[in-house]
């Protein structure tokens, strides 16, 4: 079942068009890299799935909800409030800087949500926090403040808090570019033990390695378009792309 | 002594009117200044360019004209003079909602995008993003401007005195030209500081209580 499905997307900032026909299908279970060079539009795109920005045409569905669609004649249009909100809870958004709410213990980071936005209980998001936070391997920190936090551990945080809210689907925004390599180890580790559990997700990295032992699919954009998409293990190994084979050849993975 | 006893009764309530200026003008102009700061920062020219405008007059011309202004101005308009107290809180109203708003703007922008953009994919609404994430950040962030602001407050209180509002220096001016002495002024000197001793303390106490994060 695909969890989500853009077509034909087309994004453009004053005048730049920054995404130019991009398609992506996500599936239920599925781990999905994307990967290219700086300035590629990998970003632009997960925003856009996001909500974060508007598309400026082609179309978007989450969990086969339609999140924005474009008729012939050219006239992008968003869903309303209500259907918006419900597919934004569907999707989670891991950033590069964490952004964790500082005057928030790490607990209240993880239970506000749930107990604002879905209404739980303070018991049952209390309950669940914990439950993430042993998983993450921060049980002793539920009360510290996010200053008092590592790089790693406020990332574990800022994850921690994207599934409080049980979404179908968690995106990372380069989760670990923020991070020195040993942090960045703790992080992928949490990653893939997330896709051992079968969590859809959605990565923009530059850790090529992380990709190709985690990724299912791996996704290379440039320029604004999607490039070539396929298997981690063929993208890697047999690009078709000469974009691809240049771009790889930096890393030694 | 016995002039001390006999210039400290009007002394003290001239201070109590003091304080109802002070209070009454936090009270006002403290939500006064967070409309004024929305509409600085309106994406509406129609909007922020008047808002622009009325702080600049606020904040380049004196506050003593000001006063002048909002308590004469009637007498040439409609014939006739309104209250003195309730005139010199317009006035003070108007003028600290300029200042206020430039605070709240420098603090509501200080705030990085990230904390909006992370409270919109956890499904917060403009609202609760507003006052949950941001407000109590922005308080944080604006406790020493403030300070700054509300112990200039308690001095600009004097300046009530030229639409003739009875508060703590006018009392201490008349005392002292009465008797041909400066004691009353450095009274009412030493009450001021001692009002502001109490104002930095609770602002002192505030910073303190919401040291718990950085």
């Amino acid at each position: 079942m695909p969890v989500i499905e853009a077509k034909s997307v087309y994004k453009s900032f004053d005048g730049i068009t920054v995404l130019k026909d991009v398609s992506l299908n996500v599936n239920e279970g599925e781990v999905v890299a994307i990967i290219g060079p700086s300035g590629s539009g990998k970003s632009t795109l997960l925003r856009c799935l996001n909500q974060l920005i508007n598309i400026d045409s082609g179309s978007i569905n989450v969990c086969s909800m339609s999140m924005v669609n474009t008729d012939e004649k050219g006239t992008c249009k968003y869903a309303d409030k209500a259907s918006l909100h419900k597919i934004q809870l569907k999707t989670g958004l891991v950033f590069q800087n964490f952004h964790l709410f500082p005057h928030f213990s790490v607990l209240k980071n993880i239970t506000d949500a749930p107990m604002q936005i879905l209404k739980m209980t303070k018991q049952e998001a209390q309950n669940k926090a914990y439950e993430l936070l042993e998983k993450m391997n921060l049980s002793d920190k539920a009360n510290a403040y996010p200053y008092q936090l590592s790089g790693g551990q406020a990332q574990r945080v800022s994850i921690a808090r994207a599934l409080a809210l049980s979404p179908a689907v968690l995106f990372f925004d380069e989760p670990t570019s923020a991070l020195d390599p040993e942090l960045t180890v703790e992080i992928l580790r949490v990653i893939k033990n997330l896709a051992k559990e079968k969590m859809t997700m959605v990565v923009v990295t530059h850790e090529m390695s992380f990709a190709r032992d985690v990724a299912d699919r791996v996704v290379f954009m440039d320029n604004g378009t999607v490039i070539e998409e396929g298997a981690a293990e063929k993208i890697f190994t047999n690009p078709s792309s000469e974009r691809i084979k240049q771009f790889l050849q930096h890393f030694s993975v | 002594m016995d002039f001390l006893q006999k210039i400290m009764k009007p002394m003290l309530e001239g201070t109590a009117v003091s304080l109802e200026i002070f209070f009454l003008t936090l009270l006002f102009a403290i939500p006064l200044g967070m409309v004024v700061a929305f509409g600085r920062m309106s994406k509406n020219r129609f909007v922020s360019k008047p808002v622009r405008a009325y702080q600049l007059i606020m904040r380049g011309t004196p506050l003593l004209l000001q006063l002048m202004i909002v308590f004469y101005a009637p007498y040439y308009i409609v014939g006739r003079t309104f209250d003195r107290f309730a005139s010199a809180i317009i006035a003070f109203v108007i003028n600290y909602a300029a200042y206020f708003a430039e605070i709240f703007r420098a603090g509501i922008e200080s705030i990085p995008q990230g904390q909006y953009e992370a409270a919109k994919v956890l499904g917060y609404s403009k609202s609760k993003t507003f006052f949950r994430i941001i407000v109590p950040q922005v308080v944080k962030r604006i406790l020493p401007p403030m300070g700054n602001e509300t112990m200039t407050l308690v001095k600009d209180t004097a300046l009530a005195q030229t639409i003739a509002v009875m508060e703590l220096f006018r009392v201490a001016t008349n005392a002292s030209s009465r008797a041909f002495s400066t004691i009353p002024l450095l009274v009412a000197g030493l009450i001021y500081f001692i009002l502001n001793y109490l104002v930095e303390k609770c602002y002192i106490k505030a910073e303190k209580k919401l040291d718990y994060y950085k």
